[in-house]
């Protein structure tokens, strides 16, 4: 009887003595963030090229941590007025305002955010957990570009 | 892990921001009822135009209100300017950029309790409202803040 179940305890044993594997982590570099926020200020139908009016700058704690704990976050500023706090997550690739609580569905993010998730194994989170993740009750979807240059 | 508080109120959620309200309620409380106003309306106004304090202008000219002008704006102590960009005053302190605010654009919003006035007391003046680069939002975006901040407040 008990031989009947050594296999299955010997699996349950290894399972229980593997360490937990950590997710994968994956650096989003300055410059890829900073394409991402061009596209979104972009389709929201910004002349971004006009750089004397537009300009984009990280933004971080003095301390040097990010502005919200798991996103990239940029400023994007028009005539040195902030117009977008434009964060990215790490794992997903999501693009949020959370100063406005807007989330940016832009069909020319896809393939940054596709290639990020292959890497980082991450599934997209759901509008509502991504609304608590900054701090929002909920968030109001742009997808819809206005113009590009 | 500790288990997640059911509870908490979902604003509490971004930490910075959550800590700019703390940090700076005080200051914001001085000018507020100078203006006869809650304190929220100054506060969440600042932390929308700063990022919730993160702005370069904000991290390094303690400039929270984006209030374009040189070393010669009310209560300033220097200017400064991304390249090729507009010049900003800078500030010793949030208090002295609140201060400065409410007396280039106090006239606008003084006793404005509602937020949904305040704002509007804002436009055209201080934010056009028109893109690109006014806000077209810009009402119903402060508002929004304006509510967060006060629910921040509670945290």
């Amino acid at each position: 009887m008990l031989a009947a179940h050594i296999p299955l305890l010997f699996v349950l044993l290894v399972q229980e003595t593997q360490p937990v594997r950590p997710p994968h982590k994956v650096f989003i570099p300055t410059s890829a963030a900073l394409d991402v926020a061009r596209q979104v200020a972009r389709d929201q139908g910004y002349s971004i090229a006009n750089k004397k009016l537009y300009f984009f700058d990280l933004m971080m704690t003095e301390a040097g941590k990010p502005a919200l704990p798991g996103y990239v976050t940029l400023g994007f500023y028009g005539n040195s007025n902030l117009l977008n706090q434009i964060s990215i997550n790490e794992n997903t690739g999501q693009v949020v305002d959370s100063l406005k609580c807007v989330v940016f569905e832009y069909p020319d993010l896809q393939s940054f955010q596709q290639e990020l998730r292959q890497e980082t194994g991450a599934q997209p989170l759901s509008t509502v957990e991504l609304a608590k993740s900054v701090g929002c009750d909920s968030l109001r979807h742009l997808n819809k570009p206005l113009r590009s240059e | 892990m500790p288990p997640e508080n059911p509870t908490k109120d979902p604003a509490c959620n971004n930490v910075n921001a959550v800590t700019f309200v703390k940090t700076h309620q005080a200051d914001a409380a001085t000018v507020a009822q100078q203006l006869g106003l809650p304190t929220e309306n100054i506060l969440g106004l600042s932390g929308i135009e700063s990022g919730w304090g993160l702005s370069r202008i904000a991290t390094t000219g303690h400039n929270f209100f984006s209030l374009h002008g040189s070393a010669g704006a009310p209560f300033a102590n220097g200017s400064m300017q991304a390249l090729q960009g507009a010049s900003m005053s800078t500030f010793p302190s949030y208090l002295a950029c609140a201060q400065s605010f409410a007396a280039q654009y106090g006239n606008l919003v003084q006793g404005k309790s509602d937020p949904v006035e305040f704002a509007q007391g804002l436009m055209p003046r201080f934010n056009s409202g028109k893109a690109p680069l006014g806000n077209p939002n810009f009402i119903s975006d402060t508002v929004n803040v304006i509510q967060m901040t006060k629910r921040r407040m509670g945290c």
